[in-house]
This record gives structure tokens, C-alpha cells and sequence, in this order.
């Protein structure tokens, strides 16, 4: 393996050479090399939970943002902001819906906690002041109520409506 | 021959395109790099095609739903997904919840207090009750943040909450603030309070005091620790009302001390506080944030002087006769704990060099803290200085 590169591997058996440095933005992949003893000299790690394409993308946002400064602790107390998404995580995100989700789920395995906030944060944005009917169309999610609970439900809620 | 194959490969499925390539790979028929590549770009799109019927907001896990509604407010959670399905009826069920009643209609308010609070009290997790006095201005003093809070106290008490972990109440009233300190050593699962006075001499929208019970401190390493941060300004109202109360009531790991003020005006305003009454609470006081309008530098120390034990001192100025690092060496050494020291001054790029040179005498040196620069904007000709305890330890 040369110098200061590892080998990833995708589930659908590609390889890409990454540098540690980028690599270790996750934390999952960090703790493989420091805490479990891989090392450098390993031939790959395999990542059973990421497709090729997803993996290319997310080395992306890795690379680009492999000077960013490590992101803030949460905090509950602080209130978290909708809308400072650099307007390359805009660029980068500008993707179909499943693709946005793969890349939440490959930053949730992986544990990049920069990308799971951007990600997250985007689909935020698409729900905020959405009507639920309105988040059902959109994202396509299936309504398993009986009318009667449906009725019932609305009733509760319908001070909702004067928010 | 070779045309048709190409067309074919737009027609392929994932599966058989990865079949394609292996084959390709194997055979050498001299056209094979390009269609190879040809293969490769199929397969890439083909892929991205296959995530994305694949994959929808369905398929994601219940966990990173709640990351997701962490940027959502209460209300948009609970009115987007409530009657959605019978999954997201349950998720939003143990979803930690954010009430902020900040409503100018009192019915509306009364309602949600008496119809919605009471499905959701074991999820509360923050609670934020008031408006601010730009918004009470707008409004008839009746429905005042006074009102808000009392009108909610009428019917719950802050104990009914038992995963109350964030309080914060704005404009509260002595009275309010005295009956919340009676029972705040009962919330046990309180980190953080926050007291927030709207100034009513100053016509803007000025926090004059916060309070906060922090616990997430970079140098705190346990965050079941209780940490109380105030944030205050003349006349220290809240914190004479804290002394009078809060130290016999709850004890805290650390403090954190935030001043906001132009001392030009306030010199003596601390004076009325009795340290040593605040005895229990100040032990373990460890952070001090000084943000200094105006005013000498002299009425800035002597406030600083009251505060010998703390480990981090942080002081933000624009005023120019801080800048002198004789002055600060002299007040440092009396803190013997002190190991961060953050002082932030925008200074004026001519006299640069000569204030800098104060603080390269030998206090400085051995204790290895360093000065950065920073140029804040192009036109201004300031820059701002920081010195910070060096970070190897």
C-alpha cells in the first residue's frame, strides 16, 4: 500500500485509494485503523454498508472539506441553524432523493458527523413548514390509518391548523 | 458490430452490466479499453439509478429521524408528523420535545396549555416561556411575558416535568424568580436555566442578565456534572436575587461568569454583590468572560480581581488602554489557577508593534502564551489580538 493511503472498499467490490487524513474524518474508519489495530499495510477496509457510487460521493465531500475544523460538540442548549449550508454542500446535495438518503445513511455507518449534519439539515429544509399531506407526497410515505383513526387523529390536532 | 454493442450497453441492467465488464475484462479484442469505459460510465449511472429507487425517507432508521427533527421546531414536528402513519405517530411519541410559548393570542396560548402540553410533559425536555420586550411593546401589556409565565405556572409546576433538562424564562419577574428558586433543587434532571431580563431603560432588545446552568464546558469531562453560566450586566439584578436564594439552595461543579457591560458607566456596579455570601456557589468558580465595552481599564481589573480562582479568564475590548501587557502581568500573577487566558482587543494597525512589544517581557515568555493576529476586515486597519495559553500541556 503506498505512503499515506488506504484502500476502501465498496459492497459491490470496488476499490478507491483514499488519504488516511480524509479517511479519518470517519470515525467509524478511525477507529479501525487506531483502535482495532489495522494498519496501513492492510489490503483494504471493507465497507459492507456502502455502495460504489455513495462511496465516491462521500470521498468527495471528505476531500473537500478535509481542512475543515472539527465540527462543534452538540449542544442542546443551542439552537441549531436551518440555514448556514456553504453554498458547495448546496452544489454537492443537489441530488434525488434517494441518493440523499444513501448519503445520510452512509454518513450515519461511517460517522461523519459534518456529513450527517449537512444531509440532515437539507432534508429539514425540505419538511419545514410542510403540511403532513404535503410530506406524504413528497417523500412518498404510505397512510396505514383507518379513516376512523384518521378522523380521530385530525381532531386532536386541528390546533395545528391555526399555527 | 461494435455500435450495436454500445447501444446494448445503455440498455443494461446493474447486474448485467458488472457480468459485461468481468467478460470484457477477460476479453482481449482490441476495442476493449473504450468499451470498457463505456461500460464503466453505464454501470456508475446505473448504480446511482439502482440508490435511488432503492432507497427512501421509509428506509431510513428511527435515529436518524430524530437527528433530522433536531433542526425542526416542536411545532413543525408534531404538526407535520403526527397523523402520517402509524410509525411516525410512534416517533414523534419519544421524540425529546422543545416547547417555546413565545404566542402574542392568549386563547390560542391557553388552549395549547390546557389540550397539548398535557399529551407530551414526560418528552419535555426544554421549556422557553416569554417574549422579549420588542414583541411586549407590540402588544397590550395584558398578555405581557409576565403573563405568559404565570399563566403556565397557574397550571403546571416546572416539577411535573421530570426530563426537564433546559429552563428559560424571559423577563421574569422577582416574584417568579423567587418561586423558581424554592423548588429548582427538586428538578433533578435540570442542566441548564436561563434568566433572561429585557432592560427596560434601553429602548433595544438588551439581555441584561442570563443565566445558565452549562454542562458542556470543553474542560468539563462529565456531562452529569451541574455547571451554572451566568450572563450579566449592570445592575446585576438577577445575580443579587441568585446570592439571596440560589446558594443555599443548589449546588454546582463549575460556574461560569459572563459580564457584559461598559464599565465607564457601571464602575461600582458590583460592588453591592457579597462574594463571600456566595461562597458555596463561587468554590468552584472556574470561568470568567469579561466583554468590555468601554470605560478604564482600572474598573475592568478591579472587578477581575474579585475573581483570584478562576482557571479561564477571557476578556473582549475595544478600548485601547487595555492594551498594555505590563498592566496584565501585574493582575495575572495573582491568579494562581489561571491556565487560559483569552484576550481579544481590536487595535489600530499604527501602533501595532510598540503595544505588542508590552507583552514580549519575561511574564510572557515563560509562560509560553502566544499572540495571534488576526486582520478582521480589509478597510478597517484593525486587527485583534489573542493570547492563549499554549495548548501543549
Amino acid at each position: 500500500m503506498a505512503g499515506n493511503k488506504i484502500k476502501l472498499q465498496s459492497n459491490d467490490g470496488d476499490t478507491f485509494d483514499v488519504d488516511v487524513e480524509i479517511a479519518k474524518q470517519s470515525a467509524t474508519i478511525k477507529t479501525m485503523l487506531e483502535d482495532l489495530g489495522m494498519s496501513e499495510e492492510d489490503d483494504v477496509i471493507p465497507l459492507p454498508n456502502v455502495n460504489s457510487a455513495i462511496l465516491k460521493k462521500v470521498i468527495q465531500w471528505a476531500t473537500h472539506h478535509k481542512d475543515d475544523p472539527p465540527p462543534p460538540e452538540d449542544d442542546e442548549n443551542r439552537e441549531k441553524n436551518l440555514s448556514d449550508i456553504s453554498s458547495w454542500d448546496q452544489d454537492f446535495l443537489k441530488v434525488d432523493q434517494g441518493t440523499l438518503f444513501e448519503l445520510i445513511l452512509a454518513a450515519n455507518y461511517l460517522d461523519i458527523k459534518g456529513l450527517l449534519d449537512v444531509t440532515c439539515k437539507t432534508v429539514a429544509n425540505m419538511i419545514k413548514g410542510r403540511t403532513p399531506e404535503e410530506i406524504r407526497r413528497q417523500f412518498n410515505i404510505k397512510n396505514d390509518f383507518t379513516p376512523q383513526e384518521e378522523e380521530q387523529i385530525k381532531k386532536e390536532n386541528e390546533w395545528c391548523e391555526e399555527k | 458490430m461494435f455500435s450495436s454493442q454500445i447501444n446494448f450497453i445503455e440498455q443494461l441492467t446493474y447486474r448485467q452490466i458488472r457480468t459485461q465488464l468481468k467478460k470484457r475484462q477477460l476479453d482481449s479484442n482490441g476495442k476493449k479499453p473504450e468499451l470498457v469505459k463505456r461500460f464503466k460510465r453505464a454501470y456508475e449511472t446505473e448504480c446511482l439509478n439502482q440508490s435511488t429507487t432503492c432507497t427512501c425517507f421509509d428506509d431510513l432508521p428511527n435515529e436518524i429521524y430524530r437527528e433530522i427533527f433536531d433542526y425542526l421546531c416542536t411545532w413543525d414536528i408534531i404538526h407535520s408528523f403526527s397523523d402520517l402513519n402509524h410509525r411516525f405517530n410512534q416517533i414523534v411519541k419519544d421524540v425529546p420535545m422543545k416547547f417555546k410559548f413565545n404566542t402574542s393570542n392568549k386563547t390560542k396560548y391557553m388552549r395549547t396549555l390546557k389540550s397539548i402540553v398535557p399529551k407530551w410533559i414526560p418528552q419535555v425536555v426544554c421549556l422557553d416561556l416569554g417574549r422579549s420586550s420588542t414583541v411586549d411593546h407590540c402588544f397590550p401589556i395584558s398578555f405581557s411575558s409576565k403573563i405568559v409565565i404565570d399563566l403556565f405556572t397557574q397550571l403546571y409546576s416546572f416539577t411535573q416535568f421530570p426530563n426537564l433538562r433546559c429552563l428559560s424564562l424571559i423577563s421574569p419577574t422577582s416574584e417568579q424568580l423567587e418561586s423558581l428558586f424554592f423548588m429548582i433543587s427538586n428538578l433533578s434532571s435540570l442542566r441548564t436555566l436561563r434568566l433572561i431580563e429585557n432592560n427596560s431603560c434601553d429602548s433595544q432588545n438588551q439581555t441584561v442578565c442570563k443565566l445558565t446552568l452549562a454542562n458542556r464546558r470543553p474542560y468539563i469531562n462529565n456531562s452529569n456534572h451541574k455547571h451554572l453560566f451566568i450572563e450579566t450586566s449592570p445592575p446585576f439584578n438577577t445575580l443579587l436575587l441568585l446570592q439571596k436564594h440560589l446558594s443555599t439552595q443548589m449546588k454546582f461543579d463549575s460556574i461560569q461568569l459572563n459580564i457584559r457591560c461598559g464599565l465607564y458607566f457601571y464602575p461600582q456596579a458590583l460592588r453591592p454583590i457579597k462574594l463571600d455570601s456566595l461562597s458555596s456557589l463561587m468554590s468552584n468558580f472556574i470561568y470568567l468572560k469579561v466583554d468590555i465595552l468601554v470605560g478604564p481599564h482600572q474598573a475592568a481589573f478591579d472587578l477581575i480581581q474579585r475573581f483570584p480562582q478562576v482557571h479561564h479568564l477571557s476578556v473582549r475590548t475595544v478600548a485601547t488602554s487595555y492594551v498594555n501587557g505590563q498592566y496584565w502581568a501585574d493582575l495575572l500573577s495573582q491568579m494562581p489557577n489561571l491556565n487560559i487566558f483569552d484576550f481579544d482587543i481590536a487595535l489600530d494597525s499604527d501602533n501595532i508593534h510598540q503595544e505588542i512589544q508590552t507583552f514580549q517581557s519575561k511574564f510572557w515568555l515563560e509562560r509560553q502564551w502566544f499572540v495571534q493576529y488576526r486582520k478582521t476586515h480589509t478597510n478597517s486597519q484593525q486587527y485583534r489580538i489573542t493570547h492563549r495559553h499554549n495548548q501543549v500541556r
